[in-house]
């Protein structure tokens, strides 16, 4: 089979948008792919130019890639065309100048339609945005529930006339209550942590334990808790984030849990 | 003793808060209920508190925006921040204010920090 022929079918048979521009924004070529997908007729392709298939806002670009005299070729270019009845097409592309006797006569663009993806990349970014609206609402407002009933008893615990195991139970009512603060606090961080970087530092494993001890044995007041580690201050350090601490709270929080020791020694 | 503006959204909040400052003495001169309005406040009233207890998240204006308004108008002004949201701390710091609390918090850290802010003045 003649090589021509190849390239012919090649370019008329993928799903793929290829064009010949002209540096005037006319097209000397457009293939199958452009037609269906913008929806013009074989009688209209000499109608058509960067002024008609391209969106108002995306031409100047175009004009410009095609009028640069240039043997380089410019990739990974995303723009939006739009179809006959106006509807957004998102695609990325590859032009490729194409030269005669020296002088630029045309370039030759390859278009992938990625308008799934990017309805997909607008969907995902409106959930995310969603979610995180709603644990806004949520860590703001239970945030402020949480510190009235703190201070209320807070309020009751200054009552001398109480009786000690009455004070004992306010006192377990207000760790339960910074226990929720803490859950709702890391759900928090989950989510933030899924959208951005961590930021990384250099910490002290022996003072990230000793945060993460001293956090877990708050939350249960009534059992004492040992520590027994051969890690030294000053000699071991990792880089990560603020969340080795909570990495270390929540081992702690877990041995401290489950075990039923009153003096626990970890 | 010291004197309050208390500005948060959160209107049962102000309660709490104007019951907890009774029990160490202090008054509370003003409540409103997001950043503009204590800008307003401090703005217009002839009695300026000692310290403002500023609430970050808030409709209108946020707390840090809200403080850079009103050390504008006063630097002398002492804002002490209690939020819900951690991330603003440093924020918050920038902006001037002299401490951040995360809630929620005891009374007693509440007591310490306004005692703190109360030396500063």
């Amino acid at each position: 089979m003649d090589p021509m022929q190849i390239a012919w079918h090649l370019m008329e048979g993928t799903n793929d948008i290829i064009t010949s521009i002209n540096k005037d924004g006319t097209f000397s070529y457009v293939n199958r792919a452009l037609m269906e997908k913008l929806h013009y007729s074989e009688s209209e392709i000499d109608t058509l130019s960067i002024g008609t298939i391209f969106f108002p806002g995306e031409q100047k670009k175009i004009k410009a890639i095609v009028t640069k005299d240039t043997h380089e070729i410019i990739s990974d270019v995303q723009t939006i065309m739009v179809t006959k009845e106006g509807e957004m097409l998102h695609v990325e592309g590859a032009f490729s100048p194409f030269f005669e006797g020296g002088k630029k006569v045309s370039t030759i663009a390859l278009f992938r339609d990625i308008s799934k993806q990017k309805k997909m990349e607008e969907d995902l970014e409106r959930e995310r945005n969603q979610t995180e609206f709603l644990i806004d609402i949520m860590t703001h407002d239970l945030a402020n529930i949480h510190q009235e009933i703190i201070s209320m008893l807070d309020f009751l615990i200054l009552n001398e006339d109480l009786p000690n195991e009455t004070v004992g139970i306010i006192k377990e009512g207000i760790s339960e209550i910074e226990r929720a603060t803490r859950l709702i606090s890391s759900v928090r961080k989950i989510s933030i942590v899924s959208k951005a970087l961590p930021d990384l530092q250099c910490m002290d494993i022996s003072l990230a334990l000793l945060r993460g001890a001293i956090q877990a044995r708050l939350a249960f007041p009534e059992k004492t808790l040992k520590l027994v580690t051969d890690v030294e201050h000053g000699e071991y350090f990792v880089v990560a984030d603020e969340y080795l601490v909570d990495i270390f709270y929540s081992l702690l929080h877990n041995s401290l849990k489950h075990s039923k020791k009153k003096d626990v020694t970890i | 003793m010291g004197t309050f503006l208390i500005v948060d959204d959160d209107e049962s909040l102000h309660k709490v808060l104007v019951r907890v400052l009774k029990l160490e003495g202090h008054k509370v001169v003003g409540s409103v209920y997001n950043g503009s309005e204590a800008v307003e406040f401090i703005r217009n009233s002839k009695t300026k508190p000692d310290i403002i207890l500023m609430d970050h998240r808030m409709p209108v204006m946020d707390g840090t925006t809200a403080t850079r308004e009103i050390l504008a108008l006063d630097s002398t002004q002492r804002i002490l921040f209690i939020s819900a949201d951690e991330t603003a701390e440093s924020e918050a710091l920038k902006a001037g204010a002299v401490g951040f609390l995360l809630k929620p918090i005891r009374s007693a850290d509440l007591f310490r920090a306004v005692k703190s802010c109360l030396g500063e003045k």
